[in-house]
Order: C-alpha cells, then structure tokens, then sequence
C-alpha cells in the first residue's frame, strides 16, 4: 500500500494533497485568515515576515504598505484564485467541447466556420481582449471568468475536434445513426464519453494555465480593481517594494508557483494513470 | 435510358400489391477532387414482403453503397443520390427531411454491420446499447426496454440473457457480438433488415450458426432482408431473389433457383463457375480475366465487356440496359447465356 502511495501515484497524490489544502484555505478562509485582508493599519506598514529580522509572531508573513496582513491577504487571494480558474476552465471547456463536437461531427460549412474563427481567435491576443473588457465592462470577477474562458475556448474545440473527427468514422457511430440516432444523442450519448477522459486530463492542466492567466491579468491592472486580495494584486503592489519588502512579491509568486505545481502534478499524474499504453511502463 | 419497369402506375394507386421496397433508377454520386463520380448508376430493385433479396458483387460493385443510400446513410458531403426514388411504405425516401428518415432508420428498416467487432460502442454496456433504439423510436423506460432486452437476446440464442447486459462489448465474442448487433436490429420489430455482409468478419462455423439465426428470425417473424454479401453460397442457401451487381450497375436479377440452373449474363456465369470449381475440386481453379473497372474509367459500353469472353462490337458501344428476358427474370447483355432466342435491341 505504501509503494503504490509513493509509487506508481505518486504525482496523483501528491498533486491533490496540494490541491486539497488549497481549497480549504480558500473555503475556510474567514475562519483561518488571522486578519481582514482589507484592513489597514499604517502604523505597522511593510513589516518582514516572522522569520526575518523585525518579524513578529503578529504578522507571520508581514503587512504591505498599507500595514494589511499578508498571510490573510494570500489565504484571501486562493478564493480569487481558485474560483477564476476554476470557473473558466469550466466556460471555456464547455465552449470549446461543443464547437469542436459539432465542427467535428458536422463537417462541411460549419467546420470550416467554427474551425477558421477559432483560428483567427488563436492570433488575438489575449491581453488586449483582456483591456477591452475590462475598459468597456471595468474589473469584476464575473468579467474576469469571461474575459479567460472566452479566450480558452479553441484549445479544447481543436482538440475535441480531432478526436471526433476520427472516432466519428467507427462502426459503432454508423450504427448509432443508422439505428435511427440524431446529432445531438450521437453527439452526446457516444462521440462526448470516448472523450471525457482526455479533457479532463487537459482541463485539469487547463485550469493551472487560468490561475497564471489571472494574476498576470491582475498584476497588469486588468483584473480585479486594487483593494482586493488577489495575488496578481499581491504581486503587483510587491513590485515596487522588490528590494525593500521583497516578501509581498515574493509570497504571491510562491503561493502561484505551489498551486500551479500542484495541479500540474496532479494533471500529469492523471494523463499517466489514465493512458493505458503508459501502464505497461 | 430508363431500364422498362413493370410498374407504370403510382405507388398509391398500386399499394395493396405493392412490395415492401421499390427502388427505381437509383444513381449515386460521390464528390471527388475530379469532379462526380458515379458509384451506382440506374439501379431498380424491389423487395416483396417477407422475402430475401441477395445483392452480389465483388467488392467496389457498388452493393455496399445500395445498401447505404437507401437509408441516406452517406453523408451529403461524400455522396449524394444524384436521381431515382426509394418507395418505402408509400413514401420515398429520397425526398424525406433528415428527422423524418430518422423515424424510419432502426425503426421499420434497420441494418446490420460487416464489422461486429466495431459496430458496439465499447464504453457502454450491452443492455444499455440494445435499450437505446427502443428508447429512441418507443419512448420506452429503461426498466421496461430491460425486459425486452432479455427477451431479444434470449431470442437471437445468446444463452444468460441477464448475465451478458451487463457485460461490455470486449467480453464477448465475434458472434456473440454479431447476435447482439441482429438483436439491436431486430429490437423495434423493423419490417426490412439489410444486412449488409454480415457473416465476412466472422470464422466459417460461426458464420453458419449466424446464417442459420437469421433464417429462422426471418421466417419466423416474417421479415424482409437484403443481404449483400460476395459469396455466391450464402445467397444460395438464404435468398429468394438474387441481384447481380457489377461496376455500379445491376446486371441481372432473378429467382435464385433460376440463377443457379442458368445464369444469364457471362459475368453471372463467371461466378458460378468458380463455386463449381471449387466444389469439384480438381485442378486449376477458374477466374474471370482481370479486374473491376474503376467508376471514373468506366468503358463506353457495358462495362463487363473487356473481361467478357462473349463480346463482341455490340458490346462497346453502349451499356446495355437490364431487359427482360424471361418472365420475372432480367439480365443486362446484348448476347445472354443460354437464351439464344434472345437479342437485346442494344
């Protein structure tokens, strides 16, 4: 039992483990944060962590420059974090799932149509879909989930294009169809499960790539508006502080690099598990 | 242009003696990058109630793509039936919506696959694949369509009904899977079954039991089959009524017993008498010279004729038109085998 733990699913679990914590540090987050993340007391700004000379057992991680508690502020900012990237992953999954389902299955006119314009959407870039958004609809986190799923979309619409584009040709298809099947249950009942196991593995890698997506978007200024705990917000105001306060950058960079870890562990241990030619290894 | 159909009168007016299926001039195209090109051409065909029509050809004959379109199995942006009408149940499949066509399919004609080992969706349980016909077309419940389950595979000689619906389609057999396939067909009591080759996947013994299953299934629940196969011994065994398919077109069609006593066209007589060779079992065994034309280069007339050992110039001039030739019987060449009386006006 011990080696298979260590073994064999080592990056699985180890992979959820991070995970795991992190979503509860974000669920429990007003119960665990010592602090309001947004209450400031300028009389102890830019204090070093706990472990640095000047830290205090007070703020184990240190305040910013407006004397806010980092460590509330960060476990805060897994909230932001973890509902972004979840949430658009799901959206752009979902988008991208059923563009690629019909392009693939379809054929024809609207392949061409969905195919081509995720194509044209691949060379727009993100950031300025980013600042159109957040200029004609300002920062929110509602925004901010649309702006990132809408932008993820042809990933997963190449990706289940292909793949259906090859399955659609299987006997058992045909069959489907020539028993009396429609598009959409031939869609939804055979072509989507032969493929759920792929996009998960993607998806789940997928959502790392969002919670980069954010903070860059956030330490741009095009995420959520400054007051709130976000760690690309985190990271942004730690920027100006590098060489004074070198630990609000330097939090924010560690808490992203740990969760991004976590689920690309995670991911890859699942694209492992779930390939059966990588079980004979 | 038109082969001389028997039938003048519209469908409606004809429906009390009506076969079951009347396919009539039936051309289909496919989009290549050089343009159209036909893969069947003018083929007329119909099927009584109750009977056996055996369509046989070598392979790219165009028995297989019969098979398809009279289903609009082929998607429109491979193939399209560039002329002719399907006349099923007073309607012709040809002119009806995609929604309408998916009440028919699995519903009153339902197919069967060459390839059994791939026509199951191999994440779904066996149950579950023979319950989803009969959810789609009979609004059945899943508790209800379990219990028919059980029934239809009890009926297609699959013993432990209970035991396999809930296996997955890699713990069964090639015949087994083939019996699951007919049952899935049979499973909303469709009035045609076309099965299209379904014994060529399957080893020889299982192949007989599978023929055997379908004989049975036929005549006891009264049900009309085209079965396109290239073997000449299963038709034999099975069919009423045979067609003979070559290079796209139908060539002759005939009573089985009729064929095999006289086969009219040479390239009939080919075939015939390859399986007799076989069963003589003495020397060389027989061919016919060459190969299939390819649909593009098709020659100006019949189509048989560079193979054919009786051709003459008549023949290259243009294709011959499948003619009667004796009551209930057609053939499509100038200069029939064994009817000396009879000279095609060509």
């Amino acid at each position: 039992m011990k080696r298979s733990l260590f073994g064999k699913r080592f990056k699985i679990v180890l992979g959820a483990g991070i995970i795991v914590a992190m979503c509860l540090l974000a669920a429990l987050a007003p119960y665990l944060a010592p602090y309001d993340p947004l209450q400031q007391d300028l009389l102890r700004r830019l204090k070093p962590p706990f472990f640095m000379a000047g830290g205090t057992a007070k703020n184990l991680l240190g305040t910013d420059n407006y004397g806010r508690d980092l460590l509330s502020r960060l476990i805060f900012g897994t909230q932001t974090s973890i509902m972004v990237g979840t949430a658009s992953m799901a959206l752009s999954c979902i988008l991208g799932a059923i563009a690629g389902l019909i392009a693939g299955y379809k054929g024809g006119r609207i392949e061409q149509l969905i195919m081509r314009f995720a194509d044209a959407h691949m060379a727009f870039p993100d950031v300025l879909f980013a600042i159109i958004m957040a200029a004609a609809f300002g920062g929110s986190t509602f925004n901010l989930i649309l702006v990132l799923g809408i932008s993820g979309w042809m990933i997963y619409a190449r990706l289940v294009f292909g793949l259906v584009r090859s399955l659609k040709h299987r006997s058992f298809v045909e069959a489907a169809v020539s028993y009396g099947g429609g598009d959409r249950y031939v869609m939804s009942r055979h072509l989507l499960p032969q493929i759920v196991p792929i996009l998960t593995v993607v998806a789940t890698l997928q959502v790392a790539q969002m919670i980069l997506q954010e903070a860059a978007l956030s330490f741009l200024g095009l995420g959520l508006p400054p007051p709130a705990p976000t760690w690309g917000n985190i990271l942004a105001e730690g920027r100006d502080r590098m060489f004074g306060a070198p630990w609000i950058a330097n939090c924010a960079g560690i808490a992203i690099i740990l969760i991004v870890f976590g689920i690309n562990m995670f991911g890859n241990g699942l694209r492992e598990y779930l390939d059966p030619q990588a079980k004979q290894r | 242009m038109t082969p001389a159909t028997d039938h003048e009168l519209s469908p409606v007016l004809r429906k009390q003696d009506a076969p079951l299926l009347r396919v009539e001039n039936l051309s289909v195209a496919f989009h290549t990058r050089n343009g159209l090109v036909r893969a069947i051409e003018e083929v007329s065909f119909e099927v009584p109630a109750g009977k056996v029509l055996g369509i046989v050809g070598e392979s790219g004959s165009g028995k297989s793509v019969t098979a398809l379109s009279l289903l609009r199995l082929i998607p429109s942006e491979i193939a399209e039936i560039s002329s002719g009408s399907v006349w099923f149940g007073g309607r012709d499949l040809t002119r009806l919506s995609e929604r309408e066509l998916r009440r028919i399919r699995g519903r009153e004609i339902a197919m069967i696959f060459q390839e059994p080992m791939t026509s199951l969706n191999p994440i779904a349980s066996v149950g579950a694949q023979l319950r989803e016909p009969m959810q789609l077309h009979l609004g059945m419940k899943a508790a209800e369509a379990s219990r028919r389950v059980e029934e239809l595979l009890d009926l297609v000689g699959i013993p432990q009904p209970r035991k396999r619906m809930t296996q997955y389609p890699h713990e069964l057999s090639g015949g087994m899977r083939q019996r699951v396939m007919i049952a899935m067909a049979l499973s909303c009591e469709p009035k045609l079954l076309i099965a299209d080759e379904p014994t060529t996947a399957l080893d020889v013994t299982t192949q007989a039991q599978i023929l055997d299953l379908l004989r049975s299934l036929q005549s006891r629940l009264g049900l009309s089959i085209i079965l396109i196969t290239h073997d000449l011994g299963v038709v034999a065994q099975f069919a009423d009524n045979v067609q003979v398919m070559y290079a796209g077109r139908a060539i002759e069609q005939a009573a089985v017993a009729e064929i095999f006593r006289q086969p009219a066209h040479p390239y009939t007589e080919g075939l015939l008498k390859i399986v007799a060779d076989l069963e003589a079992e003495c020397g060389r065994l027989s061919s016919i010279e060459g190969t299939v034309p390819a649909p593009h280069e098709l020659p100006p007339g019949c189509a048989f004729a560079p193979r054919c050992p009786r051709s003459d110039t008549a023949c290259t001039a243009s294709p011959p038109p499948l003619s009667p030739i004796s009551p209930g019987r057609r053939c499509a060449c100038v200069r029939p085998v064994g009817f000396p009386q009879f000279r095609a006006s060509a």
